[in-house]
């Protein structure tokens, strides 16, 4: 018994781990809050750690992680991991055009303007040459954000930068800051222009559903132009121009965001989520 | 005997520890990343390229360097071959040397060897689409590569001093890669801590703790001027350059100094 001695205290120790594990141990994650759901990404600081130094090693993959596992999401705890992702990239390379071009056409019109946005800015202030990021940064500005002034601020950024059509980009914020554009036909150009543009399968794909989620918005618009004449009064709810038979049925957004009635006018509705800044 | 002789038997030991095919499978390694990476960028298809290689350049040319100086070196020892290599006529110093201008020799010539698969890969790739942005493949990549030499060799020094005092040789590597890790991370993460407040606990004297490891160890981070070569502009070189390159390379020279005058010291048993 004395030779088992140190084995058997061993055991029983070992006994007193295991039966704490088993009290501890519910089945589910100790911080409930914390595991959100969705995909993980890596905050900046570590990235860099983890990629050895290497901020730019980090970008690329992580971009290239966006590019690939990014492709089919749209709305909901995905669109989170989306808005993280561009973000952290930015952080890590505020260069980087694919993030930039992805990040806009991906976060600006799936519905998180604010962090399109944000990509879009530090993309402007660290390519001095790019015309793109400003032109981009403007056009939403004016389209979500509503700001003529400021838009015409960048697309101005935007002028000095092009090489071959600083005329038309000053004429276009001219234009916008004179009220002579109608924003939501303006943005469809642009955006099926953007979609013509891309080499990407995947990215045409997603870029001609949020061009089918503009449409939407435009025949909404249109039907509630032409109750307003039609019946000499403003539009008080989207469900008078079904009662009314201008419209059989309000358009399907692909992307499951929908559009809303605020203030007497159709908007693209916004994707609210909570994060960190 | 001359230092050619030695660097001859540094470059002999090394080769016969089959250098050749480290290099070729690592040769092979960096052409298919390029290729993929490249793979996987909608309009900067070039750039990304050899965004990716100067990455894996940057990762594995300091495995090379810890591999060829456990080598010449901890090998050396331990096979007590040091026995014949340090007889006594034979200034210890000049064994020193030798050995390290050969590790030198062969990773500047490797780095050539990447250099030029890169410039031909990135060439390949780059065909495939017309970007709105050029790579610089010009002056902007050729010091972004001598930078990267720089970088290389502060790593030689530190490996060789590891390697002069370490015991075992798995603590050269860790030794390296630490070192290399930390210096190539800090000023990036005392940076980005400024936006990601919310990783640490009071962040802010984090960050001032952090910084001080400037006064130990080199910015190897700002050595890293491949954003000059990536957007084909002068713009991203840091304006402080030139004394960059001189604390680095005085670092490497003041660690190669150190590890020779402790091998001099060294009590073999």
């Amino acid at each position: 018994m004395r030779r088992y001695f140190g084995l058997i205290l061993a055991l029983t120790v070992l006994g007193a781990f295991h039966l704490s594990t088993c009290l501890t141990w519910n089945g589910t994650p100790r911080d409930a809050e914390a595991s959100l759901g969705g995909r993980v990404v890596v905050s900046a600081p570590v990235q860099l750690l983890l990629y050895a130094g290497d901020r730019f090693l980090g970008a690329n993959l992580e971009a290239m992680r966006v590019a690939v596992a990014g492709a089919e999401t749209t709305v909901d705890a995905n669109a989170a991991y989306l808005i993280r992702a561009h973000r952290v990239v930015s952080q890590l390379n505020a260069c980087h055009e694919d993030n930039y071009y992805l990040g806009n056409a991906l976060l600006t019109w799936g519905g998180a303007q604010e962090d399109g946005n944000e990509v879009l800015r530090r993309a402007t202030e660290c390519r001095f040459w790019d015309e793109f990021p400003p032109f981009f940064h403007g056009v939403n500005l004016f389209f979500f954000q509503k700001d003529p002034e400021a838009a015409r601020r960048i697309l101005d950024i935007a002028a000095e930068r092009a090489t071959d059509n600083a005329a038309a980009l000053r004429k276009l914020g001219i234009m916008i800051t004179a009220g002579e554009i109608r924003d939501d036909r303006m943005a469809l150009a642009y955006l099926t222009q953007e979609r013509e543009q891309s080499n990407d399968p995947k990215l045409r794909e997603m870029l001609g559903k949020r061009a089918v989620r503009l449409q939407g918005l435009i025949r909404l618009r249109e039907a509630q132009a032409e109750f307003e004449s039609h019946f000499g009064r403003s539009l008080a709810h989207p469900s008078e121009l079904l009662r009314t038979g201008i419209l059989d049925t309000f358009p399907t957004d692909p992307l499951r965001l929908g559009y809303e009635f605020v203030d007497g006018s159709f908007q693209l509705k916004e994707m609210k989520l909570e994060l960190p800044k | 005997m001359s230092i050619i002789s030695d660097i001859a038997t540094g470059l002999r030991i090394a080769l016969r520890a089959r250098f050749l095919s480290l290099a070729f499978w690592f040769l092979l390694a960096l052409a298919a990343s390029i290729w993929l990476a490249a793979q996987f960028s909608g309009r900067q298809p070039a750039t990304v390229g050899l965004d990716v290689g100067f990455s894996i350049i940057r990762l594995v040319l300091p495995l090379v360097i810890v591999l060829l100086l456990q080598e010449l070196f901890v090998r050396e020892f331990d096979r007590r071959y040091s026995l014949t290599s340090l007889t006594y006529p034979r200034p210890r110093q000049l064994f020193f040397i030798g050995r390290v201008l050969a590790a030198l020799v062969l990773i500047l010539l490797l780095l050539a060897l990447a250099g030029l698969l890169v410039a031909g890969m990135v060439a390949l790739v780059g065909q495939s689409y017309e970007q709105t942005t050029q790579v610089g493949m010009g002056g902007p990549y050729l010091t972004t590569l001598l930078f990267i030499a720089l970088d290389l060799f502060v790593i030689t020094g530190v490996a060789a001093l590891l390697s002069v005092v370490a015991s075992t040789p798995s603590f050269i590597l860790i030794g390296t890669f630490g070192f290399a890790l930390a210096a190539r991370s800090y000023a990036a993460i005392v940076d980005l801590l400024t936006t990601d407040a919310y990783l640490v606990s009071n962040a802010e004297s984090y960050r001032h703790s952090l910084a001080l490891l400037r006064y130990i160890l080199p910015d190897l981070g700002a050595l890293d001027i491949r954003m000059t070569a990536l957007y084909n502009t002068w713009r991203f070189l840091p304006s402080d350059w030139p004394l960059l390159l001189v604390g680095a390379f005085a670092y490497g020279v003041a660690f190669l100094l150190l590890a020779g005058w402790i091998l001099n010291r060294k009590r073999f048993s």
